[in-house]
């Protein structure tokens, strides 16, 4: 299969500079070691566990600059492990083009860590989240509070011994995120969730002196809907709508993502004709949430007639979408191994026309955009970051791409057969608003240029793979033997049955790697389905990156962000 | 002691052991449909091929025994393609019925398909060979297309039953089994007919079309039919019993139960259960909280000092029982549960295959309690002669004999803890809601003076609880304390207190349960 | 009170009273034109003030999108120029409830989100009404867990309910047009028709004890009048050699 670790530099068991490195810096503290289906995960104990981030960030043969992940795992009662909790943390190399997973292990009565939120910035999010789903108390972080459920929220509720469907009512919204300093004449402004600027899901408040922002708190959790522990409790099949649901701009992609990982976890490939469908619908998707993107974005500061224009060609590409599955937006059209079922004769035509309107739109947009003053001035020099700071919130995507970090999970560790294409990767050079609107239009260009070649490449065959373990056989077949008859019913009751282990997949989604990582026991549900957001990160930095600028731009910033509230808080 | 090897495992068993008993016993994984552990084996599916060293061909693993020095594979390519060969044959005139087959998600052919088969069809629809579907035999259902013609059926049939209902009849790809004119199965036994059967073949009639299977959770339990105290699982959904299936258990009841057993769910998701505590009041019954009524009996009993009396049920479990007397000897008063004398029939057999005489699962737990201790009829007397002025009954058993109307209503106040509505309770002053067997945790002590365990399988109807909460809360209220906050609490206050039961506690008891001596004459009757 | 409004220039319009009758617009149908109340030939029609004012609310509706998911997307979608929401007088989206008097709530709402959904709703003047967009607003869909509100109705009354995941923007139309038929007819919600489904179980939406002894019931009725019960489903029993005529067995 075309995973992207299988085709990375492994540096693998003994000989990896990673696990050299961390023997020799943490002695017993390195507790174990594993590598399976390519990644490679480290298990050390609690005493070393800052020591061991650290050492991955800093060393300069391991330059784990990256930071992507950070989850709690519950293994109640499981047999094999001693102890019940687990945290993962997983970071990426740019330099070296790796990935590592770190892991801690932590007993029942006394889960508590050391932060990481002194060693990568991202961290601090990550760890709020853990706590608030998990439980385990990070010492030294700066504010340990909920995240994603509200304060009335009682119990950990990702514990396995948290019963799915029990709530807490909250009665009142919280009303204040700041305080105002003794003494001092500033004003706190809220903004959000309910704001057209937030997009319906997100809030911040703000401390402002005149117009200028002295402090900012952001608060997420408004569309906390349980995608984590629902997937605990739905088959492989089951959570491919799901995942549509995640980011919901360019649901495709994030099912294509999670067909991957748990292609990864299966050692089942797709066919290569399922592949290449897959890479020209993601790259659609790509082009849409680009498109949603810059047209909330601008939007937001009062120019409509843009986001008239590219909802036309979204239009278009809904048609083909439409065609393919029959759904607009939430598709659902990719399988384990494949996709649902083959595309329309006239598929060929169907992208080719997308491609024009959206070549037509993109042109209009950008005569619209690029150049025009009022659009440059309020955009130019407004959110800046730098790329060694982009790394450490964990930004991933055309935001970082936009702070000239150029990393791109489809180049550096090609999945989907995209080593086939020809495409460049656009990177911005100052990383600001505008830096981060040029690489998406440019991107959108460069999708252009994959499809048009993948479709020219479409190669004939079967959509799905014929591992009878994991396809669902043709109805055909299954209406007139026993045996399809037979596979199908034991698939659907008894689901995909994956082997014991863990990994983490990932692809290139709109906003930055995706990933999946997925803890597998053997059975028919996930044991632990961790996504990994790449806005989630991305917006754990906006609180920050607003501070001492105009109360104006931080509404600019948020757009250009593109913080979708699906894959925020999942 | 042969000494063998399988798949690279070296094993050493016992003279005679069959290499599927083996393998089972190893963890390694032999497909089967015809061989099963308490049937004679027959050899006839040819699925549970092996490859053996220095044997040219490959062999049934389930009639062939193990040597000393024989090394087993069972998983080889040679193997495998039998198997597969095999089960494609299997399959050449199935029909394509899982849609509409009770068997689909228990079936051995999908389990099968899945771990050995994976092939494609070769068959078309037109070409199968047809034979009778739906025929009706009373409590089981033939489908002479599904069957496999294995013989488990005929094999049940004549070893377990004698009975011989079922016969091959044709030859050659019309065989087919059959009852003499389609004669419906008339013995007690005939539920097992559907267990055994690896496919949809046979159905219970009972069953048919009320449950995907995929849906049931199971739960270990026992039987609450008789005193032999069968294994068996519960299959509910939402709390909703389904069926009983027998659980193997070599030392009660191998694999088999009887029919009246296997209904005995349809008594507990009913409406006629008692679900609320209620009190008798000048103008009729009034709702209360089970707190307000414990309250209620509490206060008669207190004023009744020494004339109550107090009579259990062989139907409840050692825990109910347990806590009934501890509350009988803290109030003082009489003691007994011998309603109808079933101690007399407790190891009375009433045919060769597994039912009793007796038909409380507790009998023999009521009696190492120490529960048979004043007479039931000396209880009547006194209540006739109006010296009880508080009866407390730990289900309705005394109530139900109408030689005893006139007595009881002497007493000025009976209470009842009753799972079911029914016209007896109308003679009481105060109703208790009772959990059901099924509702509860608790033990049996079978006619073996085996002791099982009873899980909770559903929940209980409205404010129904365990019988042993019940008089804990009495106890409470007349002064004294159980101790105990859980069924399995309640066990370690009776494993200290009744002698034979000491060294006893859930986890030992286990899944199968664990049987103590039986006095020397008990013995010698139950071999009979 | 009835008020009688004249309105002229009906013919400029295209409408020819003398040969089609009189068009009451806010009825939305013809009229006699001899009737009493039509005054100076054919240009004028009459009506209530009552029926005017609501022709006029149900063809100016300013809808405030409270979009929090995925339903917002396509929300956008029917706003703007494929599907063109202005066609039913419905484009001037408000983002103050103030200014807003049908709410369209697009996404799921979850618990954290609630109370700023009903703040946002008491603050919108009367008249208004509310069009629950795709089932996670209507029901929760299929997030039943710990901490989505399990159908907005469980706080704020809703008018029309949009099934889909989300739905179709012709099914979003359609509902809109639903709203501007309640507005005609002066219907409006005015309560939570949820309860609070706080903590309810994720077992299965239907309690089967319950539904079991409705199939009793719905059986012994069925006997009682001669028919078989539902449980009792006669199969055909095929007879020997015959084949079945659609050549699919079972």
């Amino acid at each position: 299969m075309a995973s992207a670790v299988e085709t990375a530099p492994t540096p693998a068991g003994a000989s990896s500079p990673t696990l050299r490195v961390l023997r020799d810096k943490l002695g017993d503290g390195l507790t174990g070691v594993d590598e399976w289906r390519g990644d490679l995960a480290i298990s050390v104990s609690r005493r070393a566990w800052l020591e061991a981030a650290r050492t991955l960030r800093e060393h300069p043969e391991l330059d784990y600059k990256l930071f992507l992940d950070l989850c709690g795992v519950d293994w109640l009662d499981k047999d094999g492990h001693d102890e019940r909790f687990e945290v993962v943390l997983h970071a990426y190399s740019v330099s070296h083009k790796h990935h590592v997973r770190l892991k801690v292990a932590l007993p029942e009565n006394d889960p508590r860590l050391d932060t990481l939120s002194g060693v990568y910035k991202g961290a601090n999010w990550f760890e709020r989240e853990a706590w608030d789903l998990y439980g385990i108390t990070f010492m030294g972080h700066p504010n340990l509070s909920r995240i994603l459920t509200h304060e009335e929220f009682v119990g950990h509720p990702m514990r396995k011994d948290y019963e799915t469907p029990k709530r807490h009512l909250l009665k009142e919204a919280k009303q204040w995120l700041l305080k105002v300093p003794e003494g001092s004449e500033h004003m706190i402004v809220n903004i959000g969730p309910s704001h057209p600027a937030m997009h319906g899901a997100f809030r911040v408040q703000v401390l402002l002196d005149g117009e200028t922002i002295q402090d900012a708190e952001a608060e997420i959790g408004y569309m906390h809907r349980n995608f984590e522990k629902m997937a605990e409790e739905r088959s492989y099949w089951q959570i491919i709508p799901y995942t549509d649901r995640l980011n919901y701009c360019s649901s495709f992609m994030n099912g294509h993502g999670y067909a991957l990982a748990v292609e990864k976890l299966l050692g089942v490939p797709a066919p290569p004709r399922a592949e290449a469908i897959r890479v020209i619908l993601s790259e659609f998707s790509r082009i849409m949430d680009h498109f949603i993107c810059i047209g909330a974005n601008v939007v937001d500061l009062g120019a409509i007639t843009p986001f008239f224009v590219v909802f036309r060609a979204r239009e278009a590409i809904y048609d083909l979408l439409e065609a393919c599955c029959g759904a607009r937006l939430t598709v659902s059209y990719v399988r384990i191994g494949g996709l649902a079922q083959d595309v329309p004769d006239n598929f060929d035509a169907l992208c080719k026309a997308a491609v024009v309107s959206v070549r037509d739109v993109t042109d209009q947009m950008e005569r619209l955009l690029t150049r025009n003053p009022i659009f440059a001035n309020r955009f130019r020099e407004i959110g800046v970051m730098g790329a060694e700071d982009a790394l450490s919130w964990g930004w991933a995507g055309p935001c970082l791409r936009g702070s000239g970090v150029a990393y791109d999970v489809r180049k550096d560790h090609p999945y989907s057969g995209y080593e086939q294409y020809d495409f460049d990767v656009p990177v911005g050079t100052v990383g600001d608003c505008y830096d981060r609107y040029l690489v998406r239009v440019a991107e959108i260009h460069q999708s252009l240029r994959i499809i048009e070649q993948a479709l020219t490449k479409l190669p004939k065959g079967p959509v799905i793979t014929d591992d009878k373990k994991v396809a669902l056989p043709p109805k055909s077949e299954v209406y007139s033997n026993i045996e399809a008859l037979m596979n199908h019913f034991k698939l659907v009751y008894e689901g995909i049955l994956p082997p014991s282990g863990e990994v983490y997949g990932y692809t290139e989604a709109a906003n930055g790697e995706l990933g999946y990582y997925i803890v597998s026991d053997g059975r028919k549900f996930p044991w632990r389905m961790k996504v990994r957001p790449p806005c989630f990160a991305i917006y754990a930095a906006f609180s920050e990156m607003i501070k001492g600028g105009m109360l104006a731009d931080a509404v600019a910033i948020i757009g250009g962000l593109n913080v979708i509230a699906g894959e925020l808080d999942r | 002691m042969p000494t063998f090897t399988i798949d690279g495992k070296q094993l050493e068993v016992p003279t005679g052991t069959t290499v599927i008993q083996a393998a089972l016993a190893a963890g390694i994984y032999v497909p089967y449909f015809c061989w099963h552990p308490d049937l004679p084996v027959d050899g006839n599916c040819r699925m549970c091929l092996v490859e053996i060293e220095r044997m040219p061909k490959l062999q049934i693993a389930c009639n062939t025994q193990v040597t000393d020095g024989m090394v087993v594979r069972t998983n080889s390519e040679k193997a495998a393609q039998a198997r597969r060969s095999t089960l494609e044959f299997l399959l050449v005139n199935h029909p394509i019925d899982c849609p509409v087959c009770d068997q689909a998600g228990e079936c051995y052919l999908q389990d099968q398909y899945m771990k050995v088969g994976l092939h494609d069809s070769k068959i078309e629809i037109e070409e199968k060979v047809k034979k009778r579907k739906v025929v009706d035999l009373g409590p089981i259902m033939l489908d002479a297309e599904r069957c496999v013609l294995c013989s488990r059926c005929l094999r049940y049939e004549s070893t377990v039953t004698g009975t011989n209902s079922l016969q091959f009849v044709n030859r050659g790809n019309v065989t087919q089994i059959a009852t003499f004119e389609n004669r419906p199965i008339e013995h007690e036994y005939a539920g097992n007919l559907a267990d055994v059967c690896p496919v949809g073949a046979l159905l219970s009639s009972d069953f048919r079309f009320k449950m995907r299977v995929w849906f049931l959770k199971e739960s270990e339990s026992v039987c609450p039919g008789c005193s032999t105290g069968c294994n068996i699982y519960v299959d509910q959904r939402d709390d909703v019993p389904e069926r009983l299936r027998p659980r193997r258990n070599v030392e009660v009841n191998k694999s088999w139960m009887c029919d009246p057993g296997r209904a005995l769910y349809k008594e507990i998701a009913v409406t006629s259960r008692v679900s609320g505590a209620r009190l008798k009041q000048a103008k009729g019954w009034k709702g209360t909280s089970v707190a307000a009524a414990l309250d209620e009996i509490g206060s008669w009993l207190k004023g009744s000092g020494n004339s109550v009396a107090f009579v259990a049920s062989p139907q409840a479990t050692n825990e109910d029982l347990f806590a009934f007397s501890v509350l009988a000897r803290s109030v003082g008063g009489l003691l007994d549960f011998r309603v109808g004398d079933p101690q007399l029939r407790v190891r009375e057999r009433l045919d060769q295959v597994l039912q009793r005489a007796d038909r409380n699962p507790n009998t023999q737990g009521a009696l190492d309690l120490g529960l048979a201790r004043d007479g039931v009829d000396q209880i009547v007397k006194r209540c006739a002669a109006g010296q009880i002025k508080a009866l407390v009954l730990l289900g309705p058993e005394l109530l139900r004999n109408p030689a005893n109307l006139d007595a009881l209503a002497k007493v000025p106040f009976i209470a009842v803890m009753a799972t079911h509505e029914g016209p007896e309770l109308d003679r009481v002053h105060a109703i208790l809601p009772l959990a059901m067997w099924a509702e509860v945790e608790g033990t049996f002590t079978n006619y073996q003076r085996r002791v099982q365990r009873l899980r909770k399988a559903v929940a209980a109807p409205g404010d129904a609880r365990p019988g042993w909460e019940l008089a804990a809360g009495l106890l409470q209220r007349s002064g004294g304390t159980l101790a105990a906050t859980s069924a399995r609490e309640v066990f370690a206050r009776l494993a200290q207190a009744v002698p034979d039961y000491t060294a006893l506690d859930y986890k030992l008891i286990g899944s199968t349960g664990r049987a103590l001596r039986l006095p020397d004459a008990a013995a010698a009757e139950a071999r009979v | 009170m009835h008020a009688y409004l004249a309105v002229a220039g009906l013919r400029r319009l295209g409408y020819h009273p003398e040969a089609m009758g009189l068009l009451d617009l806010f009825r939305g149908k013809f009229v006699d034109p001899t009737y009493p109340s039509v005054h100076g030939g054919g240009d004028i029609i009459t009506t209530t003030l009552d029926a005017v004012v609501k022709w006029g609310r149900k063809s100016s509706i300013w809808p405030m999108p409270f979009g929090t998911a995925c339903c917002a997307i396509e929300f956008m979608a029917v706003s703007f120029s494929h599907y063109d929401i202005a066609r039913f007088g419905a484009e001037v989206l408000r983002f103050s409830p103030r200014q807003a008097d049908l709410m369209f709530v697009a996404g799921t709402i979850v618990d954290k989100q609630a109370p700023i959904l009903k703040t946002i709703y008491d603050q919108m003047p009367e008249p208004k009404w509310v069009i629950s967009m795709g089932v996670c607003a209507s029901s929760g869909g299929f997030y039943r867990s710990y901490h989505t509100m399990q159908g907005i109705d469980e706080i704020i009354p809703v008018d029309v309910y949009v099934p889909g995941c989300p739905p179709s923007p012709e099914a979003l139309l359609a509902a809109l047009m639903k709203i501007q038929e309640r507005i005609q007819k002066g219907e409006q919600a005015k309560v939570p028709q949820g309860e609070h489904r706080l903590g309810a179980s994720g077992a299965g939406a239907i309690d089967r004890r319950e539904r079991r002894t409705e199939w009793a019931e719905d059986d012994a009725s069925r006997l009682a009048a001669g028919k078989p019960g539902r449980g009792l489903l006669q199969l055909r029993v095929l007879p020997p050699g015959k084949e079945e005529p659609t050549g699919h067995r079972g």
